[in-house]
């Protein structure tokens, strides 16, 4: 994971910045699965999350200039990434396939008597990470999916640790009003 | 122990909380009915949540970044990189303004004692000046009375 391996990605920024083109893949090679599964939430799908990759890898490349030693490198990279998720989300209307619409026109709440099969599941569990609000959804995907404590989530983020708290309980309580018995 | 808010169950889940907090929340959770059962339903919740990796092939990822490479710029020279760094240090400095209010503060002093100083100076100076004259009207006086002095005694 990106965050383990700190030191190696300055090494390779510097490296980069003394005019090392080469070292741009390695940075690439290091970043490019936190990217990667950061952006599958946000957009749902491979393929996407592999243009928000190319986008992502584009900005680096770009503003790795800009990039201030006093943060973390693994913090820049998931705020550049939500950033371009978001924007891609914008940018782009994901449409609906036609199970979803089907699902989307069954009941909100699910009872347990119904027959869900797993894929209903997984898509109504991403259905409901996508109605959170920017800042909920924010923080679950890297808490839960990252693995990021509270504290870094903070940093990344740029708020206090109690808002990201109260981001955090919001998320779940909402969800699982949503979800109800489902799960 | 007063049951804790959700938050911390939440928390706790997470193993995210401070070392004192852990302890309580484990005794708590041997002792409440409640809040044990409210947390197997946390758990039961979240772990639906599955925590799949996705990855791609390394030639994929080199085509991207190769893709990238032509996309991007270009590498800015030495020249070009000093300018983005002053600029971007200028705005910095501009921000600084914003949110170090020190800044500031300092600006404002350097500023009050720029303009204070030269008219401070001037007071003083015009003040002096006025001794001096005073001074000089008495000598004057002086001078005028020794020779009146003088001349009356001649």
């Amino acid at each position: 994971m990106l965050r383990q391996r700190e030191a190696e990605s300055l090494g390779l920024i510097e490296d980069f910045l003394r005019g090392n083109d080469d070292s741009f893949a390695k940075i690439a090679l290091l970043v490019h699965q936190d990217v990667l599964n950061i952006a599958y939430r946000y957009v749902g799908n491979i393929e996407d999350s592999k243009d928000v990759l190319q986008e992502v890898l584009l900005k680096i490349y770009n503003k790795l200039i800009y990039f201030k030693k006093e943060s973390k490198f693994s913090s820049w990279i998931y705020r550049i990434t939500m950033n371009a998720s978001l924007d891609f989300l914008r940018k782009r209307r994901r449409g609906w396939c036609l199970k979803d619409r089907y699902l989307k026109n069954r009941r909100t709440t699910i009872s347990l008597r119904d027959d869900i099969d797993i894929r209903d599941k997984e898509i109504i569990m991403k259905k409901t990470i996508e109605e959170l609000s920017l800042g909920q959804k924010n923080v679950f995907i890297l808490r839960h999916y990252k693995g990021l404590k509270i504290n870094e989530i903070s940093k990344t983020l740029g708020c206090s640790q109690s808002s990201v708290k109260t981001q955090l309980k919001r998320a779940i309580d909402k969800m699982r009003k949503k979800i109800g018995g489902l799960l | 122990m007063k049951c804790p808010s959700k938050k911390y169950l939440y928390l706790y889940y997470y193993k995210d909380i401070d070392e004192k907090m852990m302890l309580i929340m484990e005794q708590h959770l041997k002792e409440c009915l409640l809040c044990s059962k409210e947390y197997a339903k946390i758990t039961n919740f979240l772990l639906g949540f599955k925590k799949e990796e996705i990855n791609i092939e390394e030639s994929e990822l080199l085509s991207i970044v190769n893709r990238v490479k032509s996309k991007a710029i270009g590498r800015l020279g030495l020249k070009e990189r000093l300018k983005e760094k002053v600029k971007f240090f200028i705005d910095g400095l501009k921000w600084s303004f914003v949110y170090h209010p020190r800044y500031a503060v300092a600006v404002i002093g350097i500023f009050i004692i720029a303009i204070g100083l030269p008219i401070r100076n001037k007071i003083v100076f015009e003040s002096e000046m006025a001794e001096m004259e005073l001074e000089l009207v008495l000598d004057l006086d002086a001078f005028e009375d020794d020779i009146f002095l003088d001349f009356y005694n001649s």
